[in-house]
């Protein structure tokens, strides 16, 4: 059986990081792509696929303003919603706010402790020492405290 | 889109012979990266400058002894998080459990999850686990147990918070000793585990209904040093997700041409469950068992089934345009975040970043976990 493969020829993909990048980062790119999806697509050496066919919810997002104000303004919650809220997910009608960033994908029986922002998150993680000696010592007084009050040893 | 995370199965070798497990781990099985390998894995991935972590999993990470210690040290020279996931077979007591992880947690090692429930206690029994998860507890590690879950099941969360002092340690501190009760699934044809509806991912339950976070953010090599473009629990099923030799191509080649694939942006962007519910709207002749509870099992159903992957490739192509934009903007939108944190870590406010971010604040160095179980 043939590999169901969809393969996008990598010019095609270069041309379009370049769009999301600047669609994302220079307004007057934006501008110039809300006035004319496929011209702007063509200017970027996009040309075989189909800008017409774009969700309505991309189209919304680049176009208002809070967008903008949030990119301008390095809100990274409000990127982050407008985001959620536009780009992933795109067949949901309505629903919970939870989309293409949420961080696991694995069924969760504690929903609410699901995270958000993964690439913030993991990134602020990375640069973060720890554990800390207050943290280790904060654990280690609850294990001895465990330890005390039950009495009995565990293996 | 390169990846964040780099997953290194070191080994389907495991002191386990769980049923169902997702890559068919047993004692019997032999093979592992090659320690040279790892190393090599781990120097190229963090030249990517866009991976952060390192997970250990297999198989039992646990068996490389200490290469495992080298391997964390490694990553962590580079700057990288490291997480490992085990059963905690080696935890006999409390003290040779401390007496284990002290190298690792030497090495810099930053997370450790630990898989249980019935069918890893035929092989490791919970005192065990509880012993692991103490000492990476009072280790500082960051913390994660995964209980199986499925509707007929002995071992439950409240099970294994029987045990007084394990009990009274996670009421004190539920973050740092986090217990979570995750999905096991079928991995051969015709053997059937039920499921609660709670966890069918239908329109009854639309939140789970969303965009695949692993593929093309994980990348994975296996015991046979194949590059896969995510970890899914059925992605040694899936050839299509198999996409190179990594022992035969730079690591950074092949990731910076993985996701020039529509199907595969289609899956991170919205989903096994979106794609198959738009082939069906878009043929409604196609049936499909909605009471699916795990991501993985419906994309093995889309590369697997003849009328899916026949769906997929006469519908797809109407929508491509729209996939492919999505899809980069996202990926733009992604470099743009990670830009912001940063800024905002430069300033010292990760902290109150996350905590912003999150509905819990998580414990320091919990990262999130990704799917562990079934292995």
């Amino acid at each position: 059986m043939a590999k169901l493969n969809l393969p996008i020829d990598s010019s095609t993909v270069d041309a379009l990081r370049k769009l999301g990048n600047d669609l994302m980062r220079s307004a007057p790119q934006r501008d110039a792509f809300l006035a004319d999806p496929r011209g702007t697509m063509e200017k970027y050496g996009v040309r075989n696929i189909d800008a017409n066919k774009l969700d309505k919810r991309v189209i919304t997002m680049l176009a208002d303003p809070k967008f903008k104000e949030a990119v301008d303004t390095k809100s990274v919650v409000d990127v982050q919603k407008f985001i959620q809220s536009n780009l992933g997910d795109k067949l949901r009608p309505g629903g919970k706010y939870e989309g293409t960033f949420d961080a696991d994908f694995d069924v969760e029986v504690e929903v609410e402790v699901v995270v958000v922002a993964v690439a913030v998150f993991d990134f602020a993680l990375v640069k973060t020492k720890i554990p800390d000696m207050a943290e280790m010592n904060r654990r280690r007084a609850i294990v001895a405290d465990a330890f005390a009050t039950v009495g009995k040893k565990i293996g | 889109m390169l990846p964040k995370t780099l997953t290194l199965l070191v080994t389907y070798q495991c002191t386990a012979a769980c049923s169902q497990c997702c890559f068919g781990c047993t004692p019997e099985k032999k093979g592992r990266i090659p320690q040279d390998r790892i190393l090599s894995y781990i120097d190229q991935a963090a030249q990517f400058g866009t991976v952060l972590n390192v997970v250990f999993s297999g198989g039992e990470c646990f068996l490389l002894g200490d290469d495992l210690v080298e391997a964390v040290g490694r990553a962590t020279a580079h700057g990288l998080s490291t997480r490992c996931v085990t059963n905690a077979y080696w935890a006999v007591t409390l003290e040779a459990a401390q007496k284990r992880l002290q190298p690792l947690v030497d090495a810099g090692l930053r997370e450790i999850n630990i898989s249980t429930g019935d069918f890893h206690l035929e092989y490791v029994p919970a005192d065990r686990v509880r012993n692991g998860a103490i000492a990476a507890y009072a280790a500082g590690l960051g913390f994660t147990m995964m209980v199986e879950t499925r509707s007929e099941r002995s071992f439950t969360k409240e099970v294994l918070l029987q045990e007084p002092v394990f009990r009274k340690i996670h009421e004190t501190d539920p973050e740092g000793m986090r217990i979570r009760e995750n999905v096991w699934i079928p991995m051969e044809e015709g053997c059937q585990i039920n499921h609660d509806a709670v966890h069918f991912r239908n329109r009854d339950n639309p939140h789970l209904m969303k965009g695949c976070h692993n593929i093309l953010r994980n990348m994975v090599i296996t015991p046979d040093q194949d590059y896969v473009v995510c970890c899914g629990l059925t992605m040694d099923q899936i050839p299509e997700l198999h996409i190179a030799d990594a022992a035969r191509k730079p690591l950074l080649d092949i990731a910076s041409h993985a996701d020039e694939d529509l199907l595969r942006q289609w899956i991170r962007l919205d989903g096994p469950e979106h794609i198959i519910e738009y082939l069906q709207s878009k043929d409604p002749t196609l049936a499909h068992n909605w009471n699916r509870v795990h991501p993985c099992e419906n994309c093995r159903d889309i590369f697997h089934r003849p009328d899916l992957r026949e769906a997929v490739r006469k519908f797809l192509p109407e929508i491509e345009g729209d996939i492919a934009l999505r899809y980069h903007l996202l990926s733009a939108a992604e470099g743009f975040l990670q830009e912001l944190g940063a800024d905002v870590q430069e300033v010292g406010m990760a902290d109150g970043l996350t905590t912003k971010l999150t509905a819990k604040k998580p414990m320091p160095g919990a990262v999130v976990p990704t799917n562990t179980l079934n292995r």
